[in-house]
């Protein structure tokens, strides 16, 4: 999108009238009142209610999902989210108060989660409701006011928001902004208390480079090559099946947690790809592309990058289902490869697409290995029934998070944080992560004027040094000995305070 | 340091890539993730603090000016009670927790969430508390399992040669590296890749780290400094506010701490009687104690080391807070004695309501010099912090405590101290750390241990019992059940649309 210099002015200052305007609602404090941030998550929770089929149009335009995968993947997590950060807003947001050491008495102390302020949301494309609310979910239950900045190539989801936020939310401390590159790097260069991105590890990098120069601090909820591993051990079937539902019945292979490539035994790699390609066959028939129960490639450009991944020399040979491409409806066959080179793009890259490369390996242990010497997958899947593969796998695999037998489902889980480690990331979020990733917990110490010890002030004799050294010490009875006897009517004070408490 | 021509040594490159490269190796080995190993450390560093008091003593007094006993109670003693928490609590905090599951997982499945080294960490110490700066953050990225390469601060050169000196000899060498560099040479370090990157410093520098971290993706802890507030109101009692804040601010390294108070605003009522406190407390702190206080003075100081403030870092540091101080000089109201160039000592000086933009309101004081400013109400004292960058810490003094919990309420700092100065460094139940300019993330205790570590979710799976319900193709009833399992409806209600009692269109 090309824009013209005055066109870029006015966005720009657009965009910081938004980022000024946020700040005077969050200094006003209404954000921070248990009232508002309730009255906003309800209001959140009555517009995926309410706005359910209009949400699931804007995602059938985008991206081919069926009503139900919207469903599942994206509307009913984030009402469960909502309905759980308004129950819970009130105990998340309690102050807690910390255990002081005795010697320290009279002394309170606590720790309250204080909002950052004006937080930015920066969302992808392929889960574009999920991945844009549950975070502002987030925010706006620590108190936060939020701008969000959905991705301009689901272009239909994006507008969608612009048009149902105002409708429903404070829009004195809730805004949207739509566009592409041009609005985002604008908005990075305003300064925000928090960002919050999800994307790619390439504009990770450009994020926390902004976000650097005015110290702000970021989660960063990138992607990766995630490997799934399996052994001699694992049931084919459920393997097969569980591999096909995580990797192309979520978003079809767009996931930041899709399987991306197998590593399996060669005694069982030939059967598993025997049992993917039935259980492709059972999911979606004998030509997926008439299945409504999976959805496309999000658009042209990405169809033509999963494309040329198939078309290079050392992966063409190599493809054993599926492969083909019809431009007309942006869809692009389940396709498995066999033993691709583990040069080429497509074993390099991260896929995010319906390509699964399967790899035979001669042992876990090597393919564990192989793991360890790529960078840090967001999540690491492991089908096998051997508790030693299992303990390795956690032992010695830097993941995000690592899931046996099981595919995908680890998004849904609130219990757990959701986040990467090394180039998938860091910081995480769900459930009380995500209250947590928007705030910063700080540190109230309140002491009261009496017993004000003298052996704290210089001048130090030999004597006050061992009770302050015993006190730092956390030695209660050494410090009490020291205590008994002390106390203020023993120090004598100075004229000019002995009348200036007289005069009170 | 951007600014500056980086003359790049190829041997200290070289050295920095094999350090970085054997640090990698020693976490790839796996030895530093055992508890026995972490336990070891810790302990190996206890001792060496104790069996060394004496030198490391010596080596503070010489980078600073501190006594050995400012130099235990600020340094070594809170060391040792960070070591006597992780020996505590290691195993503790190594432990996996178990994770909620939705009833319909709860057969098949088991969740539990553990802490994990990130791998190989870089921390940076600072000058003004040169040992506590260094060895604090390196323990609990020790006590989480992680290869630690450490660079002291260059300007506290003598602490800087101990540490280089006792860590091998008491710390395993292969997962404990200190790495000397100056600041251009940083630059260079920088370049490399680490899993985490602690900084203690300015906020300058601070900005320029988490550039250097960008490239890598690697996450940091920032900890900064800022002008720390302290609010008087008139319900105060002025004589012990005077002397908690005289002894917090000047006795404790001459105000160079990122706690230390930087500014007060003091409510008209009190301002003259709180001036005259303040300097009666500073007097009584260097007056000899009379002979008939017998609980007290029972002798004479016998460390020949023993001076009340520390003096400055350095020449370039002596010569910035002279010139802060020369531009405000009509309102210097009073100052406990002459500064000395050849002995880098500026006596506590206070400063009363100067000109808005000298220096010194400006930029963070970070020594012996403390503002004073008259304010009409409590109100206008938070309307004037709110206006500033968030600092690391804010104190009141005040003996109405909802105006506590208004100004906690209300302004935004890394922590709020409420009728005391500097004392939540101790608390170990306390998260340590800023916001905004003052910094990002946090340690002490267990908040130490996870600043090093990833929190990673396990998530155990059986394979038998594979319900049909959750695959394609879906009918109406499956797409139900998924969706009323999702919204966690009862299993009686997802019961009854299985076996046809429930309308599947009402999901």
């Amino acid at each position: 999108m090309e824009w013209c210099a005055a066109g870029e002015e006015a966005r720009g200052g657009d965009i910081q009238n938004v980022a000024s305007e946020l700040r005077r609602t969050f200094i006003s404090g209404i954000t921070r009142s248990l009232e508002w941030r309730k009255a906003q998550l309800k209001a959140l929770l009555c517009l995926l209610c309410e706005r359910e089929a209009e949400l699931c149009h804007a995602l059938a335009l985008d991206l081919g999902k069926s009503a139900h995968e919207s469903m599942i993947s994206e509307i009913v997590y984030l009402r469960n989210s909502c309905k759980l950060a308004k129950k819970k807003v009130k105990k998340w947001a309690t102050l807690k108060k910390v255990p002081i050491p005795i010697v320290a008495f009279p002394t309170s102390a606590a720790v309250v989660p204080e909002p950052f302020g004006v937080v930015l949301v920066i969302s992808p494309w392929n889960f574009p409701l999920v991945l844009t609310l549950d975070p502002v979910i987030g925010a706006i239950s620590a108190g936060n006011a939020v701008v969000l900045k959905p991705s301009e190539v689901s272009q239909s989801t994006s507008k969608l928001l612009a048009k149902l936020i105002p409708m429903y939310l404070d829009t004195t401390a809730i805004r949207v902004v739509e566009g592409g590159i041009a609005e985002s790097t604008l908005l990075l260069e305003q300064k925000w208390d928090k960002i919050f991105f999800t994307g790619s590890s390439r504009v990770g990098r450009v994020v926390m480079s902004a976000a650097a120069k005015h110290l702000t601090p970021v989660v960063l909820e990138l992607g990766g090559k995630c490997p799934v591993l399996v052994d001699a051990t694992a049931d084919l079937d459920v393997t097969a099946r569980r591999l096909a539902f995580g990797k192309w019945n979520t978003g079809y292979g767009q996931a930041c947690i899709a399987p991306d490539y197998v590593l399996a035994e060669a005694s069982v790699a030939a059967q598993l790809v025997a049992k993917l390609k039935k259980v492709l066959e059972n999911f979606y028939g004998k030509d997926a592309r008439s299945s409504k129960d999976h959805c496309r490639v999000v658009n042209r450009r990405h169809l033509e990058r999963l494309r040329s991944l198939l078309e290079e020399e050392s992966v063409c040979t190599t493809v054993v289902h599926g492969g083909e491409v019809d431009e007309s409806t942006l869809y692009m066959a389940p396709t498995i490869l066999l033993n691709p080179s583990l040069d080429s793009a497509v074993m390099k890259e991260e896929i995010f697409g319906p390509i699964l490369p399967i790899v035979e390996v001669d042992s876990m242990d090597s393919a564990v290995e192989f793991v360890k010497t790529r960078p840090s997958p967001l999540v690491v899947y492991m089908f096998t029934k051997c508790k030693r593969h299992q303990q390795n796998a956690v032992g010695t695999i830097q993941a995000g998070s690592v899931v046996f037998n099981e595919l995908a489902l680890q998004f849904m889980l609130e219990g757990l944080p959701f986040g990467g480690v090394g180039e998938s990331g860091f910081g995480c979020y769900h459930g009380k992560d995500s209250f947590d990733a928007f705030s910063h917990p700080k540190a109230i110490l309140t002491r009261g004027f009496l017993l004000d010890v003298p052996f704290r002030y210089p001048p130090f004799t030999e004597y006050k040094k061992k009770v302050v050294r015993k006190v730092l010490d956390y030695n209660n009875i050494g410090a009490l000995l020291a205590l008994l006897g002390l106390s203020r009517d023993h120090k004598s004070i100075s004229n000019f305070e002995a009348d200036a408490r007289k005069k009170k | 340091m951007a600014e500056e021509a980086i003359q790049e040594t190829p041997s200290i490159t070289q050295l920095a890539e094999t350090t970085l490269s054997d640090a990698r190796n020693t976490f790839r080995d796996g030895i530093t993730r055992p508890f026995a190993w972490r336990i070891t450390q810790v302990q190996a560093l206890k001792n060496m603090i104790d069996e060394h008091e004496a030198d490391i003593c010596a080596s503070l007094f010489d980078d600073l000016g501190k006594s050995s006993f400012e130099a235990n109670y600020s340094e070594l003693d809170p060391l040792r009670n960070t070591c006597d928490y992780f020996l505590k609590n290691i195993k503790k905090l190594m432990k996996p927790t178990s994770a909620a599951l939705p009833w319909y997982m709860q057969s098949s499945a088991k969740a539990t969430i553990t802490p994990e080294p990130l791998g190989v960490v870089l921390v940076f110490s600072a000058w003004n508390f040169p040992l506590l700066l260094a060895l604090d953050p390196l323990v609990a990225a020790v006590a989480a399992g992680n290869v630690v390469v450490l660079k002291p601060a260059e300007l506290a050169k003598s602490t800087c040669t101990i540490l280089k000196q006792l860590l091998p000899q008491y710390l395993d060498p292969r997962a404990v590296k200190v790495f000397e560099a100056t600041r251009q040479e940083c630059a260079m370090l920088l370049e490399l890749k680490f899993d985490k990157i602690f900084y203690t410093g300015s906020p300058r520098i601070g900005r320029i780290i988490m550039e250097a971290a960008a490239k890598h993706l690697t996450p940091v802890t920032l900890e900064l400094g800022g002008k720390n507030p302290v609010i008087v109101d008139s319900t105060a009692d002025i004589f012990v506010v005077a002397r908690r804040l005289a002894a917090t601010k000047w006795v404790i390294n001459s105000g160079q701490t990122c706690i230390a108070p930087d500014y007060v605003l003091v409510h008209s009522d009190v301002m003259s009687l709180f001036l005259e406190a303040l300097k009666e407390a500073l007097i009584s702190f260097v007056t000899p104690l009379p002979p008939h206080e017998s609980a007290y003075a029972d002798e004479e100081p016998t460390d020949p080391q023993e001076q009340c403030f520390p003096h400055i870092i350095n020449a370039e540091s002596f010569a910035r807070l002279q010139r802060l101080l020369e531009e405000v000089k009509d309102n210097i109201n009073f100052t406990l004695g002459q500064a000395a160039e050849e002995t880098l000592m500026i006596m506590p000086t206070i400063v009363v309501n100067p000109p808005p933009d000298c220096g010194l309101m400006q930029e963070e004081i970070f020594g012996p010099i403390l503002l004073v400013l008259e304010v009409e109400s409590t109100e206008s004292a938070i309307d004037f912090v709110n206006s500033r960058p968030q600092p690391l810490a804010l104190y009141l003094f005040t003996s109405n405590e909802e105006l506590g919990k208004e100004v906690a309420q209300r302004t935004s700092s890394g922590s709020v101290v409420v009728n005391d100065v500097g004392v939540q460094f101790n608390v170990e139940s306390f998260p340590f750390g800023g916001v905004g300019e003052s910094g990002m993330g946090s340690y002490h205790g267990k908040f130490g241990f996870h600043t090093f570590s990833h929190m990673k979710p396990l998530l155990v799976t059986k394979t038998h019992g594979d319900d049909p319900t959750r695959y394609p193709p879906y009918t109406k009833k499956s797409k139900a059940i998924l969706r009323a399992c999702l919204r966690n409806q009862s299993i009686l209600t997802v019961l009854l649309i299985k076996f046809g009692f429930k309308k599947p269109s009402k999901f």
